[in-house]
């Protein structure tokens, strides 16, 4: 399994972003590529390569639910893992988000001292590639 | 010394606290917007998304209290129906926001948020209640979410005995009951209820009946609502009516 190296990161709320962002880059070594809406993410997709994308759930125009959709339709996010973020992270909701394809969910608020391990945690929970 | 990342984040905490008033400016004029029907919907997402953000925003930046504040205005913001919000609703929206506005001084301050925490229970207790006794589920659901749209809070029984043995021992400010119950019929839960010494004997009371008028010498509601397809306008009117000034 390759080591994670670049991360996508999708939330309207920019200054949640540079938190996560930060956490991410900072505790982790991450390199994070944000995005504050789908139509952003899925060009971020083409240029920048992530191996992983965080997808907030409740934005406006395109959601995280319908961004995982549209990336699904593009080459290079046909099988990108995707975990998504919410603030209703509960059984039913995280049982939901995996029968679409996630690779698992993250409760919002998070804690910006801990994301980096919930993310690498669920990274290598996925086997190799 | 402290860790370079810890240090950052409370720059961000300091520089989301000093952006507070803004947000809560716009939240507030988002609010005041819900009044009018027209782009309701538009506005009340837009509302639900920016407190949802707040919520998140405010965990994240270690303010526990601003963030169950946000949640229980996002849990009163569910409960909004399609059309424009009341005049009371929008009065407790803006007490929470005004909630909001004092739990962000006090966290920029440093000081004790504990009076802030108990007015935040006082609110989330202040809103009326109205105690709904309603057999069919569907309808129930139906005029539950027609009266939280009015603000209130909400407690739904079917069966009229149990409703009688709520209304003798808790106090509540509305009852909108079906005419025909399980185990006692509205007009006798009503005839007992009046009888009693109770904290409910002159509750406001909307009956829903599908018969038309009650007998003469029956206790009265103070609105009949005959159960025909427009029952859930006279409803919502009656609620308008009946509900004790904010």
């Amino acid at each position: 399994m390759p080591p994670l190296q670049r991360i996508l990161y999708v939330d309207d709320e920019p200054e949640l972003g540079a938190i996560a962002q930060l956490a991410l880059e900072q505790i982790g070594g991450y390199r994070v590529t944000l995005c504050q809406n789908g139509t952003e993410a899925l060009a971020a997709v083409a240029t920048e390569q992530p191996q992983l994308a965080l997808l907030d759930v409740l934005m406006p125009d395109m959601d995280g639910p319908q961004l995982l959709a549209e990336l699904r339709a593009t080459p290079q996010g046909a099988e990108l893992p995707v975990i998504f973020l919410t603030g209703r992270a509960d059984d039913q909701a995280r049982r939901q988000y995996q029968t679409l394809g996630a690779l698992g969910t993250i409760a919002k608020p998070f804690d910006p001292m801990q994301l980096a391990q919930q993310v690498q945690t669920l990274w290598e929970r996925r086997g190799p590639a | 010394m402290a860790n370079p990342l810890e240090t950052l984040l409370d720059q961000l905490r300091a520089q989301f606290l000093d952006g507070l008033e803004e947000r809560l400016q716009r939240l507030e004029h988002l609010t005041l917007g819900l009044e009018q029907p027209q782009k309701h919907q538009e506005r009340f997402q837009a509302l639900y998304r920016e407190v949802h953000s707040l919520k998140g925003l405010g965990g994240t930046h270690g303010l526990p209290l601003l963030s169950a504040a946000c949640h229980a205005l996002e849990n009163r913001l569910e409960h909004l129906a399609d059309d424009g919000a009341d005049r009371g609703t929008i009065d407790q929206i803006l007490a929470y926001l005004d909630l909001l506005r004092d739990i962000g001084r006090h966290a920029r301050e440093g000081r004790d948020d504990t009076p802030l925490r108990t007015r935040l229970e006082t609110l989330e207790d202040n809103a009326p209640h109205a105690l709904l006794v309603e057999p069919s589920p569907t309808l129930a659901l139906l005029m539950e979410k027609l009266a939280r749209n009015h603000g209130l809070r909400v407690t739904r029984l079917s069966d009229g005995l149990e409703a009688l043995g709520r209304l003798l021992h808790q106090p509540f400010h509305l009852l909108l009951c079906a005419r025909h119950l399980g185990n006692l019929d509205a007009p006798a839960l009503l005839a007992a209820l009046r009888l009693q010494e109770g904290p409910n004997q002159r509750i406001p009371t909307v009956l829903i009946s599908a018969d038309g008028e009650l007998e003469a010498d029956a206790p009265q509601p103070d609105r009949l609502i005959i159960r025909r397809s427009d029952f859930l306008l006279q409803l919502d009117q009656a609620i308008q009516a009946l509900l004790p000034a904010p």
